[in-house]
């Protein structure tokens, strides 16, 4: 078997969302991000959304060239709940060394001539600001004579030592100020604080919603595994001179690679949001996600692909812990 | 005019301003929102455009409008403007009117603007410069006719000698270009408003009118299966084109801002699949940002290799550090205002700018700079106007609009809206107020319109059937909360004045359970309730606790919630009754502490003067309003809820008679609480009547479940219920199918009960006979409670609809 063949890996994912309402909802309307994007390195072998109440859905791209399914319910109904069955086989993806090699100064002129296609990327948006602190920190690590990939890297473990990964610490609500001056948050207050500085350095960059493979990447007794992996995962790609994105996790401090599948992309959290909707009820709904991440072995995916080919309706049950915070 | 003395040129003014009143022409300024909208404002004086004026208004506008049509589709395209580097990114991507989803949506003939305008002023050369671009958002057209028509209607002389060209058919061609867009003849045309809350409401439902299209809300709006439907209480309408008048980022909750309460959720999905089309095309607001028009002579430039025909009148823009400073230093000379809207940050010129409003003003430049624009403030010519008769001069302003007419073709209204300073502000800005002239453009044709004829107007009403259901379910619920409301202050008015008068304190006793069971019910009744008529401080309470969930006030607030949102549907006479109920307990504060006479007093006065307001409201809207579905909604609602608090207090009195010993049914006490019963419903009186003898739990109970003109009787309430409704729809709606069957079934199960011999029989200990006329009085209420669902599922929110709809996907063979 040829090298590449054996760096591969399969997942099985599962990722279930559910609303329930106090009291029934009379229309519900949603915008499911649950991709996967069609790119190099990731191949997928099977993929089925499933809702319940069922309903058509209709797709489309968005700007940031997500695959969208609009999903709408007008049937009285008392909870809804959305499941995302992924199978999919990632490929090492390698980083690309020439950009990464270049000078801070070099990439910024390279972007300076590119500002209509990478504008987007380095602006503020309403839950990532620029300056302040993301300031003081950039002018550290991207001076112009800064190497960009040996930059990108040291903001990349900065941000993992400095703050601290709590799960529940913080919701979709906290601002990111109160996250730089607790020090502590979960992978999208990580994804956002790097975003940040990014920006406010004139580094076009975006956030990535995805999963992630809670496995060590080596199989040493005392390596660490990867956190983020009971929910969908957050991380940032950066756009380096060339027009290429790499994906750094700050949350586990490293580079993206075979264990992260990424699902939607966006300035923020908000334009990569899995699932996002509305709802025309008169009582309140709660709102749970949960994600199980499989590894599975080129037998064990032939196996289960000939039996989903074969039932046609697959939902596996996501393990269930009951004190997990809501979100990651 | 000259010939006029003073004061027939004051009787002039008094009469446009009546006439304008009578017209129902508002704006609704910033602080003066609500119930007492201002009149519009309309000169006298008309402003006149010469013919080689006029021309070159309209070239230079079609001009701009060719230029920012294919800047709009360059920059949410290829970009290529932004590529050569004629303009800095931050202005048009930096934008907050750049709409991102726009980029990849499909546009109403491949063209994002058709219906515009622009503002135009007059330098002190007196030749003109654009002041402001209203390409995405054009507001004002129904002003610019209304001014016309009361200006003929008044001064009809003034046209003499004068011939201007008609603006009367405007309406008519922007309704044309959008029934272009309709694919079947079923398929409707909707004005998509942010409701009566806007300013310009009176300009919607003017317009509506005029194009005999409905006007609606967002919540008026559902989307089915990738298509746009109006909620009417005959079933759902497809809409196939929307004219916008909600800017974009309030359209859709799922694509822009999610707490957008006025839009309409996957509306942008049907505009992508093609099943919608919507003037202006989303997007299109981008080209209104004052930023912009500092640009525009280059964007003219690039795209159409022509000199601008008019200069724009400077602008700043302060995101440029060179600009911010040439402004700030001389910030008395410049007016700064936002990218869009009507708000201006600086003080009218002569008003000093105070050391801490310089500081403030300052401080926001900072922050926000690339958000604002300053244009300087002299250089304007002023025009004569006559307020209250007196000649004075004013600045002003022009705005013209255009219609889209094929590939990079427009044509203009030949009008304008012509808008004038005020007396405190030398600066034009509808923000400030001040008044408007009718604009004439003259015709070269030889022979003149008589003025009569330019007043021409044939209103066209949308058809009855457009009655939509969010009017209707505000309609249902004013019936449903004021008859509530009602019967409510009936009861307690009634128990102080027993209490009071009548009862001693054991028969007081003997009644008090009894009562709190009568309490109408609630929807959403909470477990831990204290709720209680037995005592004054609960009926206080009961009255005027505005927290106490289905109290009197509380009804009538949540009753008056729902007029205020469809005042445009009610009579004026309903809606002053209305406000004065809304007074009534706007006027008396709930007090925890109080003595218990001062409680008594208090509460009998205040549910004496409410049921009559109540009573009042519902008299005054049944002499004054149209009899149409909406208002059939309302007096349904009525005799629903007064069906269910009937029905409700039968199921008490019952299971207390036949749980009395048998020995005890016939004494003194039981007509003393039959009566206090009957009283309570206000129904006695009635009852005296009908029987003329003592009161005898059969008949009181026969009567009050099956008398057919005893107005509070369950069979009374549902025949009204029937009629109202088999009035108003085609016998073939399934919402009609449903609901009068379920209210046949209904009066039949009544009409085959015979609730008085059920009495006779007598009931000794658990008789079976006695249980069985517990349990049907309990089964017919919920009979009656479910109707409200029967109800609101067929007219209301259409889930029968689109149960069947549903149904027909699951029978037909599935996908996979």
């Amino acid at each position: 078997m040829p090298a590449s063949h054996r760096l591969r890996m399969i997942f099985e994912i599962t990722h279930r969302t559910t609303y329930k309402y106090t009291q029934p909802a009379s229309e519900a309307y949603l915008e499911l991000r649950l991709g996967p994007p069609h790119e190099p390195g990731l191949e997928i072998l099977w993929h089925k959304i499933s809702c319940s109440p069922e309903a058509p859905m209709t797709s489309y791209e968005d700007y940031f060239g997500n695959r969208v399914h609009f999903y709408s319910m007008t049937l009285r109904h008392q909870k809804l709940e959305i499941t995302n069955h992924l199978i999919a086989k990632t490929a090492p993806r390698p980083l690309p060394h020439a950009a990464l090699n270049l000078t801070v100064a070099e990439a910024r002129q390279i972007f300076g001539s590119r500002l209509p296609d990478i504008f987007d990327y380095i602006q503020p948006t309403p839950v990532v600001p620029v300056g302040g602190i993301a300031k003081a920190w950039g002018t550290k690590w991207f001076r112009g004579h800064a190497v960009l990939g040996e930059a990108l890297e040291r903001l990349n473990s900065t941000i993992h030592n400095h703050f601290k990964y709590v799960p529940g610490s913080t919701d979709n609500q906290t601002p990111l100020a109160e996250v730089w001056k607790n020090k502590r948050g979960v992978c999208q207050d990580f994804a956002h604080i790097m975003l940040s500085v990014l920006r406010t350095c004139g580094i076009p960059s975006r956030y990535v919603c995805g999963y992630i493979d809670p496995a060590p990447p080596q199989k040493t007794p005392d390596a660490k595994g990867f956190v983020g992996a009971a929910y969908t995962h957050a991380w940032v790609e950066v756009q380096v001179p060339g027009g290429n994105w790499v994906g750094l996790d700050p949350t586990n401090n490293c580079w993206c690679h075979q264990q992260h599948i990424p699902i939607a992309r966006g300035r923020d959290f908000r334009e990569a949001a899995p699932v996002a909707g509305t709802f025309k009820a008169s009582g309140t709904q709660k709102l749970s996600a949960k994600v199980l991440v499989r590894r599975l072995s080129p037998k064990q995916a032939t196996q289960r692909l000939e039996t989903l080919a074969a039932l046609k309706t697959p939902l596996p049950t996501p393990s269930q812990k009951p004190d997990s915070p809501p979100t990651l | 005019m000259r010939k006029l003395g003073r004061s027939a040129l004051r009787r002039l003014d008094e009469n446009l301003e009546a006439v304008m009143r009578e017209m129902g022409v508002t704006f609704a300024l910033k602080d003066n929102r609500g119930r007492g909208r201002k009149p519009w404002e309309c000169d006298m004086l008309p402003q006149i455009f010469t013919d080689q004026e006029w021309t070159l208004l309209e070239r230079a506008l079609q001009q701009r409008l060719r230029a920012f049509e294919l800047f709009l589709q360059d920059v949410y395209g290829p970009r290529n403007i932004l590529h050569a580097g004629v303009l800095p990114v931050q202005v048009v991507l930096g934008s907050p009117f750049y709409q991102r989803p726009a980029c990849h949506l499909p546009r109403t003939d491949n063209a994002f603007l058709h219906l515009t305008g622009m503002a135009v002023t007059r330098t002190s050369e007196g030749s003109f410069a654009v002041r402001h671009h209203y390409f995405g958002s054009a507001s004002g057209i129904s002003y610019m006719m209304q001014n016309r028509r009361a200006l003929a209607r008044v001064i009809p002389r003034l046209f003499e000698g004068y011939n201007p060209r008609s603006i009367a058919d405007a309406p008519t061609e922007i309704v044309e270009l959008l029934r272009s867009r309709a694919r079947t003849a079923e398929d409707i045309v909707v004005l998509l408003s942010p409701g009566e809350g806007s300013p310009a409401y009176s300009e919607h439902s003017f317009l509506g009118r005029r194009m005999g299209i409905p006007v609606v809300q967002g919540q008026d709006l559902v989307v089915h299966g990738d298509r746009l439907f109006l909620k009417t209480i005959n079933g759902l309408e497809p809409v196939a084109a929307v004219y916008s008048r909600v800017a974009d980022p309030w359209l859709d909750p799922l694509v822009f801002r999610p707490d957008s309460l006025i839009g309409v959720p996957g509306l942008v999905q049907c505009i992508r699949q093609g099943t919608v089309r919507m003037i202006n095309s989303i997007g299109s607001q981008l080209a209104d940002d004052r930023a912009l028009l500092a640009f525009s002579h280059r964007i003219i430039r690039f795209y159409l290799n022509e000199s601008p025909l008019l200069p724009s009148v400077p602008t700043y823009w302060l995101g440029d550090l060179d600009q911010r400073q040439e402004v700030i230093e001389n910030l008395e000379n410049f007016c700064i205002r936002p990218l869009y809207g009507e708000r201006i940050l600086t003080p009218p010129p002569g008003t000093p700018l105070t050391p801490s409003r310089k500081k403030a003003l300052l401080r926001e430049l900072h922050r926000h700079s690339t958000l604002y624009v300053a244009q300087p403030i002299a250089g304007e010519s002023a025009t004569l106007c006559f307020p209250r008769g007196v000649p004075t001069p004013r600045l002003q302003d022009h705005i013209v609009f255009a219609l889209r007419k094929g590939e990079l073709s427009y044509e203009a209204f030949p009008g304008a809206l012509t808008r004038v300073s005020t007396e405190s502000s030398s600066y034009v800005a509808s923000e400030l107020g001040g008044g408007s002239k009718d604009t004439w453009v003259l015709s070269p044709a030889q022979d003149p319109l008589c003025p009569s004829e330019l007043a021409r107007f044939n209103e066209t009403r949308p058809p009855a059937s457009h009655i939509t259901s969010r009017v209707a379910d505000a309609f249902y619920w004013t019936g449903r909360y004021l008859e509530r409301a009602s019967s409510l202050a009936t009861m307690i008015a009634t128990i102080e004045a027993l209490e009071l008068e009548e009862l001693n304190a054991t028969e007081q006793k003997l009644c008090q359970p009894l009562w709190n069971q009568m309490l109408p019910p609630l929807e959403n009744p909470t477990p831990d309730s204290r709720r209680s008529i037995s005592s004054t401080e609960g009926r206080y309470r009961l009255a005027l606790d505005p927290t106490e969930s289905g109290s009197v006030i509380h009804s009538v607030r949540r009753a008056l919630d729902n007029t205020d949102s469809i005042q445009e549907s009610l009579s004026v006479e309903a809606v002053a009754v209305a406000s004065e109920l809304g007074t009534l307990f706007n006027r008396i504060r709930y007090q925890e502490r109080l003595t218990e006479e001062r409680r008594q007093a208090v509460s009998r006065r205040v549910c004496e003067r409410a049921r009559s307001l109540i009573a009042e409201f519902f008299g005054m809207a049944e002499a004054t309003m149209v009899r149409d579905g909406g208002w059939r909604f309302c007096l349904a609602g009525q005799a629903l809820e007064r069906a269910i608090i009937t029905a409700n207090a039968l199921c008490t009195i019952t299971s207390a008679i036949v749980n009395l010993p048998d020995t005890r049914r016939v004494e003194h006490a039981l007509e003393i609480r039959l009566s206090a019963f009957l009283r309570l419903l206000a129904s006695r009186d009635a009852y005296r009547r009908i029987y003329q003898m003592r009161v005898e739990p059969g008949h009181a109970v026969e009567m009050l479940w099956n008398h057919p003109a005893v107005p509070r009787s369950v069979r009374c309430c549902l025949s009204e219920c029937l009629r109202l409704l088999d009035g108003c729809f085609s016998a073939d709606s399934p919402a009609l199918k449903k609901t009068s069957s379920e209210i046949a079934s209904l009066l039949s199960t009544l009409g085959m009960t015979n609730w008085r011999e059920q009495f006779d029989t007598p009931f000794t200990g658990h008789n079976p006979a006695a249980k069985s006329l517990v349990e049907n009085s309990k089964a017919f209420l919920s009979g009656l409670l479910r109707l409200h669902n029967v109800f609101t599922d067929g007219f209301l929110n259409h889930q029968i609809h689109f149960r069947q709809q549903a149904a027909q996907l699951q029978n037909s063979p599935s996908q996979n």
